[in-house]
């Protein structure tokens, strides 16, 4: 990843080779694929690298044998394969780009065959990870609701006689499933049909946008 | 029960009957007292105003102390009538009368304006005293199309931003309905008056996507639905 830091205006980076966007470092780490490290321990590598890339959260089983012989150039790889992907996505390389990326840097055959399939497999996933990385509002995605009534209160005998709207937006976190307050508020009948009115009208401008 | 509530007066101490004496006076006397009572919940006691009301009345011998008095009691008539009617849709003037029976009509219907023109403001406070929860007072919203992020350069990413407005202070909003003037307070009573408002509003950013917010849509009708069920219907006037 520490290449795409330097500065360089996007348009020049996108039509970029392989060679300006990847470092030495991790050129290196994909050139031990298939070479120092076995076909077999190359894929469970790619493989894990993938894992690890698509949920940063869950709990992956270690693969101990990726690192059984040769465990520095197993990490660098580890590495390696995890910013390639990571570029890749981020430029939204093809699958054709990306083979004709990697043919450039002089890799093993069977490492370029096989990122490239493990690519094209999980295209989808890794830009759906990547569209959530980076700075966000938090993002509603659920709603909760209760509907009470106050009986009698401390500071009055008598009931307001209006039921009240208990709302609460939240998210569910992507590893655990947990949900997560966004945000709690109460309203009555004629404030929620209100915000109801501001949602939908919300929505009205979405379908006209997807229209034009 | 309800019947029988409406039947019976006010529940007022002898001390508090005492001191509403003064509603024996003539009708703009009244008015001008409860005028005063509407000063007094916003600004609290104001002495010199009763010491003018006071002289006014010196025939009567009647002194600042008295006023003020009066116009305490005036205030608890106002929350004694709100707490008891509540939303029930008893009959006011029916009730002042069983309560002062030997006051004028001028007087009366100057008593009913007073107490049915604050109720809202009444039971706002009367509520808010109580645990106060946010309120959405308002919402802004914005479409956006994400195209771009470090992450990732190309994308088309629909995005929904909405600023929440929540306030958690009937009070103030009580007060904007008593259209209190700002112009004549000083620096540190608006200071005192912002401070509270920024311990009680929150703005919140929060963004989401559209099946989310059809979602979002359904489920807050869904509720509303449910609340105008018979069933909840009778649960909310069955305990009211």
């Amino acid at each position: 990843m520490a290449a795409t830091t330097t500065a360089i205006s996007p348009v020049v980076e996108a039509d970029a080779d392989a060679c300006n966007l990847i470092s030495a470092t991790v050129v290196a780490g994909l050139r031990n694929l298939g070479t120092i490290l076995s076909p077999s321990i190359t894929k469970l590598l790619i493989a894990n690298s993938l894992k690890l890339t698509l949920h940063p959260d869950a709990t992956i089983a270690p693969v101990p044998e990726i690192y059984a012989n040769n465990a520095a150039s197993a990490k660098q790889s580890e590495y390696a394969v995890v910013t390639l992907y990571a570029l890749a996505t981020k430029h939204a390389w093809d699958a054709l780009t990306f083979r004709q990326q990697l043919e450039g840097l002089a890799l093993h055959s069977s490492a370029v065959d096989e990122l490239t399939r493990v690519y094209e497999d999980n295209r989808k996933d890794l830009v759906l990870r990547q569209l959530q990385v980076g700075h966000n509002f938090p993002h509603i995605t659920d709603v909760q609701w209760r509907i009470a009534c106050d009986v009698k209160s401390s500071t009055s005998d008598s009931s307001t006689g209006v039921a009240q709207f208990c709302i609460n937006l939240g998210r569910f976190k992507q590893s655990s499933g947990e949900r997560i307050t966004i945000v709690e508020f109460v309203c009555n009948a004629e404030e929620l049909q209100s915000l109801i009115n501001r949602l939908k009208e919300i929505e009205r401008h979405c379908n006209q946008m997807a229209i034009r | 029960m309800f019947n029988s509530n409406q039947m019976s007066s006010l529940r007022l101490t002898q001390h508090q009957k005492d001191h509403l004496t003064l509603l024996q006076r003539p009708a703009s006397d009244v008015v001008e007292l409860c005028k005063s009572a509407f000063d007094y919940l916003i600004n609290g006691p104001n002495g010199t105003r009763y010491e003018t009301l006071a002289k006014k009345y010196s025939t009567d011998a009647v002194d600042q102390e008295a006023v003020q008095r009066t116009v305490e009691a005036l205030i608890s008539l106002l929350i004694s009538v709100t707490t008891r009617v509540g939303a029930s849709g008893v009959d006011i003037q029916a009730l002042l009368r069983r309560t002062f029976p030997d006051i004028s009509d001028d007087v009366l219907e100057v008593l009913e304006q007073f107490v049915t023109s604050k109720r809202n403001f009444v039971e706002g406070s009367i509520k808010s005293a109580n645990i106060r929860s946010y309120r959405l007072v308002n919402l802004d919203w914005r479409l956006e199309v994400r195209t771009a992020s470090r992450t990732l350069l190309e994308q088309c990413s629909v995005v929904i931003t909405m600023k929440l407005y929540l306030h958690r202070e009937p009070k103030n909003e009580n007060r904007e309905l008593l259209q209190v003037d700002d112009s004549g307070r000083s620096e540190q009573e608006l200071a005192a008056m912002q401070e509270d408002e920024r311990r009680h509003r929150k703005d919140l950013l929060v963004q989401t996507d559209v099946s989310s917010l059809l979602y979002m849509i359904r489920t807050l009708e869904d509720a509303l639905a449910e609340s105008k069920t018979r069933r909840i219907r009778n649960i909310v006037e069955g305990i009211h």
